[in-house]
């Protein structure tokens, strides 16, 4: 056993999550403790990544402040006024920003409903429902300080409000800097109003022109099968309890409502194609009901050349550990944390699990699940989770760490 | 506070192309570059901050001042071959000196404190757990600390690390296993049998 070998041996354990088997058992006993060691630092690191993303608010209406106050000190004609809240700008603390910061969700609701016209197509109301979790691709048309408006296919005008705890990272999981018009953003989160998001998480293309355009218009639901009906997954949606799944399809021009059994979502959205931009075939299902489809993923739509589309990243493992929030995840790349976001959509499928035995304290270690999120930069193995599928049944037990 | 060969001493550069033409940017104080390197880096500044001090709040607070710092010192930064997220976190080094001496000068140690204040209840074994990870870095050398920080608290690549600290990437993993090392050492004489998994 040479320093080399075993500086190598723990490099790969670091890597993939696993001691190498070509290690010796006395190689074995000096890998075990020091990876274990590597896994609780990295666990810290991501909370202390989730602190940082819930300052970023507070510090950028502070840096702003700052920036603003130097140009007015240099400039004889007054500064343009900095980006910020209005009572972060009037009171400057901490406790008044985040107030603010977590009431946006709110006022944005009540902003979407006065300010914004309602649907006029029941059919389109229907894709984008109230206390819905929703993924919508769209293209940003203005932004401001804590929400932004975007332009989404079929629907129109959409508020997102950004939260302190919604993640929002640009291509290889940097932080975005901050959203500007013509960006393309692939956007998740709950429905709090008839075209209001408040966002979980959010990432960020320059290349506005892969989403597709058109505003508003009537969507037909589709109510029987069409043989060879394929096409690209451009928004999904889940009712709270997890039993209604909506897709908006596009299949060539056209596009379409589709009712998918819950069940067959689980397994689109794990899939590692799955998520919108999927391109899929429509299919029906034994024992389903009318008007009710299944989804099989084909792959996923090519951008254009050269450009970049918006995506989330999926990870699929196994639970290995938890700590408050953050779960240990061995995934096939190794051990990373996965930050379970206060509005993260956790689906239980056939698991057994309940969100009440999580809040009591189930550790889900064991379980295999599939994480659809943000991988962050500058700590890129650290994934803000949107949505976390539980997948098959109760694991041997004990597994955890 | 002076700016010492240390504040270039840190991590790696962005894409050149890229990065320099931001720094170049940011050298002429133009707030559009200096709001977009807030973004990219704001959170990494924080990372670094928040494993010495007491408090997020603090951190918070620190990691802002750095910002404003660098932002009065801009024309005075050389962007040619220095990664400007190296410079920042030589600022942050400082920063943390100076408030950590300030609070010495009070009666107060504050570095790796060992109080970590959370809402929720019952989490007693997370506390004790990074506070006996603090405690353990505290035992190891300068350059042990600085590894673990690149490799695992800033999530920093065998290669990126090499970087910063000047070193080969076969350094980089022997000083890794060496620092993993004296840690388990200082958690297994803390009761953690298994070390940082307890």
């Amino acid at each position: 056993m040479t320093p080399e070998r075993i500086d190598a041996l723990l490099q790969q354990a670091l890597d993939t999550g696993e001691i190498p088997s070509e290690a010796t058992p006395e190689e074995r006993q000096e890998l075990a403790p020091l990876l274990a060691n590597a896994r609780a630092l990295r666990l810290n690191a991501a909370r202390v990544e989730a602190e940082a993303r819930a300052s970023l608010p507070t510090a950028r209406a502070r840096f702003q402040r700052h920036l603003a106050a130097q140009a007015a000190a240099a400039l004889p004609t007054p500064a343009a006024p900095p980006k910020q809240r209005l009572m972060a700008r009037l009171f400057g603390g901490r406790a008044v920003a985040f107030a603010t910061s977590a009431a946006a969700v709110a006022v944005v609701a009540v902003l979407a409903i006065v300010v914004l016209q309602p649907f006029s197509s029941p059919d389109t109301a229907s894709a984008l429902e109230v206390d819905h979790y929703v993924q919508l691709e769209a293209v940003v048309s203005e932004a401001a300080d804590g929400s932004v408006i975007v332009q989404a296919p079929d629907i129109g005008d959409v508020q997102v409000a950004l939260g302190p705890e919604t993640a929002v990272t640009a291509a290889g999981g940097q932080p975005a800097a901050s959203l500007k018009r013509g960006d393309a953003v692939l956007v998740s989160g709950v429905v709090t109003a008839k075209r209001a998001i408040a966002a979980t998480n959010v990432a960020v293309s320059p290349n506005g022109d892969t989403v597709p355009e058109g505003g508003e218009r009537k969507l037909p639901l589709l109510k029987d099968l069409r043989p060879g009906l394929e096409g690209t997954i451009a928004l999904l949606s889940l009712s709270p309890d997890g039993r209604q799944g909506r897709v908006v399809l596009a299949a060539g021009a056209e596009r379409l409502l589709v009712a998918v059994d819950p069940a067959s979502m689980d397994q689109f959205l794990s899939a590692p194609d799955g998520g919108v931009g999927a391109r899929v075939r429509v299919v029906a299902g034994a024992n389903l009901p009318k008007g009710v489809f299944r989804l099989e993923v084909i792959e996923r739509d090519a951008p254009p050349a050269g450009k970049e589309r918006p995506q989330f990243e999926n990870v699929r493992g196994v639970v290995v550990g938890r700590n408050m929030n953050v779960l240990q995840v061995r995934t096939d790349k190794g051990v990373i944390p996965v930050v379970v976001l206060p509005q993260t959509s956790i689906r239980f499928g056939e698991s057994g699990l309940t969100a009440e035995d999580v809040r009591a304290g189930e550790s889900v270690a064991g379980w295999e699940v599939s994480i659809t999120g943000n991988a962050e930069g500058p700590l890129g193995r650290t994934v803000a989770a949107s949505i976390i599928v539980v997948l098959g049944k109760a694991p041997a037990r004990p597994a955890a760490q | 506070m002076s700016e010492t060969e240390e504040e270039h001493h840190g991590l790696p550069a962005l894409p050149v192309s890229d990065a320099e033409a931001l720094a170049r940017r940011a050298v002429q104080r133009d707030p559009a570059a200096w709001e977009q390197l807030f973004e990219l880096h704001y959170r990494h500044v924080f990372a670094f901050v928040r494993y010495r001090l007491r408090s997020a709040e603090e951190a918070e607070d620190i990691a802002s001042q750095v910002f404003e710092v660098a932002y009065s010192r801009a024309p005075r930064f050389d962007y040619r071959g220095v990664p400007i997220e190296g410079w920042l976190i030589g600022i942050a080094r400082n920063l943390v000196r100076d408030h950590i001496k300030k609070l010495g000068r009070r009666g107060i140690d504050d570095e790796f404190d060992d109080s970590l204040e959370l809402s929720e209840p019952d989490q007693s074994e997370a506390i004790g757990l990074r506070r006996d990870l603090l405690a353990a870095m505290r035992e190891l050398t300068g350059d042990q600390r600085e590894v673990i920080e690149q490799r695992f608290l800033l999530d920093k690549s065998v290669a990126e690390t090499a970087v910063a600290m000047n070193r080969s990437e076969d350094a980089v993993k022997n000083l890794q296993r060496r620092a993993l090392a004296a840690m388990q050492r200082a958690l297994v004489s803390a009761g953690y049998q298994g070390g940082g998994a307890a």
